[in-house]
């Protein structure tokens, strides 16, 4: 075990070091740190206030979504890459002589040291904004931190022993069975949601279920029923023993390095190689989309490039279910509210956020390959203004889905809520072309650049939409006349602000600097 | 006297203070291989980055086919190739689809570039992988694929950094045997290179850089003439001993600028 604590300095010392060596030093870490106080004490203090309005039974069972969302992170997580490596590590580390037990325990202390020094003293916040919003004592925060830490530690340890047996019993379908238990673990979650399904998940014998009444017992200080602690102590003992079995073999080979480099940071040697295992994943799917390069003018040309890189490289999954997600939400919102909300916030997000998204994977997937059009002789001009047009399309492509969703909802379409989600991502795709011309986002949660692509393209988007559509509604409505007036004053305000962009990303890319 | 393919005069360039380039110049003529040899950080890079257009320099002249690069940043590039050091490749498209936008992007006329990729392709035995995408391909493949892509135009001017890296044997020597083809057809190359061996045989001319400067050029001949060597000196001996007479590099100078600078 002599090698744990050296272990544990080096993925320390790596995963901090990027956020205290930049130009403020520790101010931002620090700043990141506090910033999460008030949120934590003020979310603890609304949870809080919350739980209190329930009776015991609803606690457990909200309780017990919240572990049951955790254990579903742990197999998400290890059906990913489970234990954290950084390149180097795997390089240095692994193929020295160290054994594969002392490399878990140093990743498990690792994943406790980080979480509790980036998120620990919002945590304790929110622990004590919780006691506060019920009118607790502040001193059932221990028991309550020690079932949490108990609840997580065992997490962690099933997510290492996870990870070994898919690396060693590659046959074993390991894979397969923690896919059902993830199923599993959401469907425990249920019932805190709204969605009975007929099965009471507080009275099984399963461990979310045991930790939530532990930690019930901790919060409202009333003494631990024995069949809890029964079955949380026995699933902890199984679980331990198995992961003292399992933390004998050997695992080094199998590992696949974290897409982190570093708190807040990105490697971009290990993204461009998630890249390439996303191509290789859907390879036999998209490559049925070729480019043809011998047809089709310029801005054709780069404009299908574009979207043959975002249909290939994953880019595209990512816009399907963050649109899956806010349509979702949309959904459920309004299924469970009587009023018909058409220019709300998740239509917005739903409209935004994916291109947003699409611009800083440009950033960090396609920028290095500028060089190509740079040293061919080609001014950036059309290769910008491809980019804007094929994120004006997968914009449109994605309106459109969500307005068909919409009107087969609501049975009508409002011109304009229509005018709004046209707009939105046109307005959003001009911003981000825009801003990809003259912003570099440097690979981290801490880049200015990253924060001004994600903030400029949804205020730019949210404002053109906002605008465009009371220009629409201000005409009135009712008779069919009107409508297709309405429709065609928003269709000449989405050209007009693609005319309007493609002639602002043609004067800025001509002036694009690459290094 | 024929005008340089590529003529460089005292070229000066910096990065946070550092000097890369001091003062480097360099010529290549028309059917010349011209190799840049020196250690690392010599400033071979960030030479061969600025003729192709990819950095600004401080202070100097290039003229590249008699471009002045400086007036001209842009029509001189329809006729040189270029290969980087490790290049980042879109690894989405398949083989024959980013030799296919290289091609357009590098202006050769559409009805010829299926017949010029499928040429390529087959030349550089890549036929097989044409319908793969780059993320699938060795290394090796890669450079070759990179290597393609650079002379789909048939460039005037070649410019190669490290272009043998990762490569095989039997496909170190197809390029070699293609670099001469190519010089042989007056076309010009400039090839940054670490293989002392390799530039020795290849090389009609070899251009030592030392701390942005160039501390020699000439032939191997005029190379050994120039250190008062003997005619069995081999061209790793002779450039050692004029690396080692312009003395040890100077200690790299701290990047970091601001409140926590690295002391």
């Amino acid at each position: 075990m002599s090698n744990v604590l050296t272990l544990l300095t080096y993925k320390v010392k790596l995963f901090f070091a990027p956020s205290y060596r930049g130009k403020y030093g520790p101010l931002p870490l620090l700043a990141l740190m506090i910033l999460f106080v008030p949120s934590g004490a003020g979310m603890g203090y609304a949870f809080g206030a919350y739980i209190d309005t329930l009776g015991t039974e609803q606690v457990t069972e909200t309780l017990g979504a919240a572990m049951s969302a955790m254990l579903a992170f742990g197999f998400v997580f290890s059906l990913g890459v489970g234990i954290t490596a950084q390149p180097s590590e795997l390089d240095f580390l692994m193929t020295s002589p160290i054994k594969s037990r002392e490399y878990l325990i140093a990743d498990l202390l690792f994943q406790l040291t980080s979480i509790m020094l980036a998120g620990g003293v919002a945590m304790f916040a929110a622990l004590i904004g919780l006691l506060g919003g019920m009118g607790a004592p502040m001193v059932r925060a221990i028991p309550l931190a020690l079932v949490m830490a108990a609840y997580g530690l065992m997490i962690v340890l099933i997510i290492q022993s996870i990870t070994i047996a898919r690396i060693r019993y590659p046959n074993a379908r390991v894979r397969q069975l923690t896919l059902v238990l993830l199923v599993l673990s959401a469907v425990a979650m249920l019932p805190a949601l709204g969605a009975s399904i007929g099965i009471d998940f507080a009275d099984l014998p399963i461990p979310q279920a045991a930790f939530a009444a532990l930690a019930n017992s901790a919060i409202f200080g009333t003494s631990s029923d024995v069949q809890s602690l029964v079955v949380a102590g026995v699933f902890f003992a199984a679980i331990g023993v198995l992961w003292l079995k399992m933390s004998k073999m050997y695992f080094f080979y199998g590992i696949k390095p974290t897409l982190s480099g570093g708190f807040g940071q990105v490697d971009m040697g290990t993204k461009m190689a998630q890249q390439r295992r996303m191509i290789g994943l859907f390879g036999g799917l998209t490559d049925k989309i070729a480019l043809r390069t011998d047809v089709g003018g310029d801005l054709s040309l780069m404009t299908r490039l574009s979207l043959v890189r975002i249909w290939r490289d994953g880019s595209i999954v990512f816009v399907i279910l963050l649109l899956g997600l806010f349509v979702g939400i949309g959904l459920w919102g309004s299924s469970s509210s009587e009023e018909q909300t058409g220019m709300d916030y998740n239509t917005l997000q739903g409209a935004t956020w994916p291109i947003a998204i699409l611009a800083i994977n440009w950033c960090y997937y396609e920028r290095e390959n500028l060089w190509i059009p740079v040293v061919g002789g080609r001014s950036l001009v059309t290769y910008f203004r491809g980019l804007m047009t094929s994120l004006v399309l997968i914009g449109l492509a994605m309106s459109a889905f969500m307005i068909a969703i919409r009107a087969l909802v609501q049975m009508r379409v409002d011109m304009a809520e229509l005018a709004f989600m046209m707009l939105a991502p046109v307005g959003t795709s001009v911003f981000a072309a825009i801003l990809l011309t003259r912003v570099r986002v440097k690979p981290g949660a801490f880049s200015p650049g990253l924060l001004v692509v994600l903030f400029v393209t949804f205020i730019g988007g949210a404002g053109i939409a906002f605008a465009g559509s009371l220009v629409v509604g201000a005409v009135g409505g009712g008779s069919y006349a009107v409508a297709v007036i309405q429709a065609t004053i928003t269709a000449v305000i989405a050209i007009s602000v693609y005319y309007v962009g493609q002639l602002a990303v043609s004067n800025l890319s001509r002036t694009f600097k690459f290094q | 006297m024929p005008e340089p393919a590529v003529r460089i005069e005292n070229l000066w360039k910096a990065y946070d203070g550092v000097q890369a380039l001091q003062g480097l110049s360099l010529a290549a003529f028309e059917g010349e291989i011209v190799g840049l040899i020196g250690p690392n950080g010599a400033g071979k890079t960030t030479a061969i980055k600025i003729i192709v257009g990819l950095l600004r320099w401080d202070r100097g002249d290039v003229f590249v086919l008699g471009h002045n690069v400086l007036e001209d940043s842009i029509s001189y590039k329809e006729h040189i190739g270029y290969m980087p050091e490790a290049p980042a490749l879109p690894e989405y498209l398949t083989t024959s689809e980013f030799l296919g936008y290289v091609g357009r992007v590098r202006n050769v006329p559409k009805e010829q570039l299926p017949g010029r990729v499928s040429e390529l392709l087959h030349d550089f035995e890549l036929t097989g992988k044409a319908k793969e995408t780059v993320a699938t391909l060795s290394k090796g493949m890669r450079a070759k694929l990179a290597f393609a892509a650079a002379t789909i135009h048939k460039p005037q001017l070649l410019i190669l950094d490290e272009p043998l890296l990762g490569i095989d044997p039997a496909g170190q020597r197809m390029l070699k045997d293609r670099l001469v083809g190519m010089a042989k057809q007056g076309c010009s190359i400039l090839v940054s290179t670490h293989q002392l061996d390799t530039a020795e045989r290849l090389c009609t001319k070899v251009a030592i850089i030392h701390r942005g400067k160039n501390v020699a050029t000439g032939d191997l001949e005029s190379l050994r003439g120039q250190v008062h060597a003997g005619e069995h000196q081999t061209l790793e001996e002779i450039f050692l001993k004029l690396t080692e007479e312009a003395g040890q590099p100077e200690p790299e100078m701290p990047r970091r600028k601001g409140l926590f600078a690295r002391k």
